[in-house]
């Protein structure tokens, strides 16, 4: 969920809110610590402490909802907008903060094994959480300005898979395809523009719309000196294609800009005419795309695994809580059995 | 046959149904998702499955007190029912958790006013704070609660006087008997000049070259017995006598709870016979402490006595007595008289000589009682053993000898006056720390008692309970029929 000036006016009433009622709350906790007779902060069991940790607990349980919620058979339900899903679970989860520091008594003795545990999962649980919102407000931008050859992260092998079928296509057609062969293959070997684009991913704005659109480049359909080809053959086999189909780092020969630029740099000194120049320099925008592939996989790493800690932890949390209200009730005796 | 894609290949480029493949990272996800609600169920039911499992609810270590109990819940806590009275409860139900702590800590109401806190042992004594939580150190705010403001309480208001009291030294009042015995003077009935006592040979006098024979103590004028309890090691008997604070002030037993001078205060009360008697029995020609008839009883006795011994010394004198009555005396008319006469002068020297300590009825003759406090501060507890360290002179400065010299009426005067210090003097240590003083304890528990002291703890019964019943934490067994 992006917060910035644009949604501001959104999240602005909830930001309202959560502050109004931790005010609240903050000031009743006072209260009744100076109405109370005892020398410590108010603890759970406390009329204020208990209020709080009842409402924090049913905060809590509805942070957890918003998994189940996208369960794809209970989406279908469509109970409520996912935006404002989205912000409820932010900001009741921020709420949560102040209400469970007054349900402990502002005190850094949190009991025993049980609650100790509770509140370690709880204090992990916010702090995956608000990592991921922080996360999610700097790296889609970050992306969308320095990766424009994103795609989807699970598809990232079988577009360098189509990648090299391309080059391996273009290499064929340069080296002498029979043009019967072409003409022969009946309807769809009449879109004849098919053998001569090379698909590459850009930005581009068309109107009011930013995004992503295909970036399409013409290939002429030409014969390349033999001797070229056959120099462009052998780096693709030996070098370029293995870093398409694999990916990596900055030690191979082009994992990383300046080493494949001076790779490319050579590989283009080393032919003698212009289209196979310009077959080079595709070959170099290819790994410039693998690379931001590559990159985009570390990001996304980043941008969805927190989720992988924040979910199992809130789950394990959610069991917990249960167990320390029973054990509440069934010991503070908040209610008769 | 070409490899060239068609321009409906290269619309699926990306597969449309990409989102239902699991990847790596959903898997991961997925594993720690169900490990997480499998070891989160688990961990649930070992907490309410198992014993073991059912300390992990514990609130905290509890004291070393109560040690036995720290994996048996139940040995304190009745289920559903707090034991803190702060607690906030959705049933009005009176909690017996309380009762569990009286099972075997039996205490009695608090100024014979019983309230509900006395009833909620864990309104003050919080457990589950560590293992070396001493229990009965309440925080001043269990008890400024209501003496900060005790007319806001329900109390009878003529029985509160101080009805401020938040702390000490500041704004605690002073000391109640101390403030009496300088308004009023000392109650004691009796007059006593602890300087004197203090003096050298005790005399009356503060120089010894201004002594007249007789006037000095020795050791030889003391009883064999006496000599041994008073001489100190290396003296000799003709040594003048020197007393202590500890030659009266003995240190008593504070090993039982009883409410008794000893243990309230450290110290054994003065009792004529061990504590003056070495110096003052012979002084006296009758018992000392009699009562007014049995004093007269036992003078009008020695009157006869005289009077019978007179009889010897006149011949033919036992004719004057007719039918003697075996048994009894027929007293000649003229005797009678003569006896009164000796009685009468017999009670004033007798009366003259108590008036050195006591106070004595004009008319009657009859000796005020003592009234000298056991315990100068009642509402207190004072402990002498924890003072040891200290020179009595710190608190007790009147009761030394004098440099100046005392006339008699100085003495008596001096002997009205009570040399318990008030709470300046303990402030000096028991205050807040303040540059060179203050730092001791200064906190209500350091003097006053919550609890008096409770008739289960003045005496021991044949319980109930065995070694096994006691550590599962039973409170109490019914006696078989």
């Amino acid at each position: 969920m992006l917060i910035n000036s644009e949604t501001w006016p959104e999240h602005r009433k909830w930001v309202v809110a959560v502050l109004v009622v931790a005010l609240a709350a903050i000031g009743l906790y006072w209260v009744e610590t100076m109405r109370s007779n005892d020398s410590r902060w108010l603890g759970g069991s406390s009329r204020p402490g208990l209020l709080f940790g009842i409402v924090a607990g049913a905060i809590i349980v509805f942070e957890i909802l918003l998994w189940p919620r996208k369960w794809p058979g209970v989406r279908a339900w469509r109970i409520g907008r996912t935006q404002t899903w989205l912000r409820a679970h932010i900001w009741l989860g921020l709420l949560s903060v102040p209400l469970v520091v007054l349900h402990h008594g502002l005190a850094f003795e949190w009991g025993g094994p049980l609650t100790v545990l509770l509140m370690v999962l709880y204090w992990a649980v916010i702090a995956s959480g608000v990592l991921g919102l922080y996360l999610q407000q700097i790296l889609p931008r970050h992306m969308l300005h320095t990766l424009p050859a994103e795609s989807i992260v699970s598809q990232i092998p079988h577009l360098t898979a189509q990648m090299v079928t391309d080059i391996e296509r273009v290499f064929r057609d340069a080296g002498g395809a029979p043009a019967d062969e072409i003409s022969a293959r009946g309807d769809e070997a009449s879109d004849e523009s098919a053998s001569r684009f090379l698909v590459v991913g850009a930005v581009r704005t068309v109107g009011h719309v930013g995004g992503r659109v295909l970036e399409t480049k013409a290939l002429a359909f030409e014969k390349i000196d033999r001797t070229d080809l056959a120099r462009l053959k052998l780096a693709f086999g030996e070098t370029i294609r293995p870093y398409l189909l694999r990916g990596g780092g900055g030690e191979k020969e082009i994992g990383n800009v300046t080493a494949a630029a001076t790779y490319f740099s050579s590989l283009r000194g080393n032919v003698t005419t212009s289209r196979a120049a310009e077959l080079v320099d595709s070959l170099a925008e290819y790994c410039n795309i693998r690379r931001q592939y590559d990159r985009q996989r570390r990001i996304h790493r980043l941008l969805h695994g927190w989720i992988s800690i924040h979910l199992p932890l809130s789950l394990l949390l959610f069991a917990i809580l249960i167990a320390h209200g029973v054990s509440a009730i069934r010991y503070a005796g908040i209610w008769p059995w | 046959m070409t490899n060239n894609p068609t321009q409906k290949e290269r619309a699926f480029r990306i597969r449309l149904d990409h989102y239902r493949a699991w990847d790596a990272a959903s898997l991961v996800r997925l594993g720690l998702v169900i490990a997480a609600i499998v070891g989160g169920i688990g961990f649930a039911i070992w907490c309410f499955a198992t014993p073991s499992g059912t300390l992990a609810a514990t609130h905290g270590p509890i004291s070393k007190t109560h040690a036995m109990w720290e994996s048996n819940c139940a040995a304190c806590h009745v289920a559903g029912e707090p034991l803190r009275t702060g607690a906030w409860r959705l049933t009005s139900t009176t909690s017996t958790s309380g009762g569990r702590c009286q099972a075997c800590h039996v205490v009695a109401d608090h100024h014979g006013c019983p309230t509900d806190a006395d009833q909620a042992c864990a309104a003050c004594h919080q457990e589950h704070r560590g293992e070396s939580v001493d229990l009965t150190q309440v925080d001043d705010s269990a008890c400024t609660v209501c003496h900060a403001d005790l007319r806001s309480h329900s109390f009878d208001l003529e029985f509160v006087i101080d009805a401020g009291v938040s702390g000490f030294p500041q704004p605690h009042p002073e000391f109640k008997s101390v403030a009496n015995a300088i308004e009023q003077g000392d109650p004691g009935n009796l007059a006593f000049s602890h300087s004197r006592h203090m003096r050298l040979g005790l005399s009356s006098l503060p120089d010894l070259s201004e002594t007249k024979p007789g006037d000095h103590f020795s050791y030889n004028d003391m009883s064999l017995s006496d000599r041994e309890r008073y001489l100190p090691q290396g003296g000799k008997l003709t040594d003048l006598v020197q007393l202590e604070c500890a030659s009266c002030h003995q240190p008593g037993s504070t090993a039982n709870s009883n409410e008794t001078a000893a243990t309230l205060t450290g110290f054994e009360p003065i009792d004529f016979d061990q504590h003056c008697g070495a110096c003052h029995r012979e002084q006296l020609r009758v018992p000392h402490g009699l009562r007014l008839d049995e004093l007269d009883e036992h003078l009008t006795f020695l009157a006869r006595s005289t009077w019978f011994e007179s009889l010897t010394k006149k011949p033919g004198i036992l004719a004057e007595l007719e039918r003697p009555i075996p048994g009894r005396t027929r007293i000649p008319t003229g005797a009678t008289q003569e006896i009164e006469e000796k009685l009468t002068a017999a009670k004033a020297t007798i009366a003259n000589k108590c008036r050195e300590c006591h106070v004595v009825d004009d008319q009657s003759l009859a000796v005020a009682p003592p009234k000298v406090p056991n315990v100068w501060l009642p509402k207190a507890h004072f402990d002498h053993h924890a003072h040891r360290a200290m020179q009595c002179r710190e608190c007790h400065p009147g009761s030394y000898s004098k440099a100046k010299r005392l006339s008699l009426a100085e003495m008596a005067n001096e002997s009205k006056l009570v040399d318990i210090p008030g709470k300046d003097n303990c402030a000096q240590c028991h205050a807040p720390k303040a540059g060179a003083t203050g730092g001791a304890r200064h906190d209500c528990i350091t003097c006053h008692r919550y609890h008096k002291s409770s008739p289960s703890t003045e005496s021991f019964s044949n319980g109930s309970l065995t070694a096994n019943d006691f550590l599962e934490g039973a409170t109490h067994v019914e006696p078989a029929n």
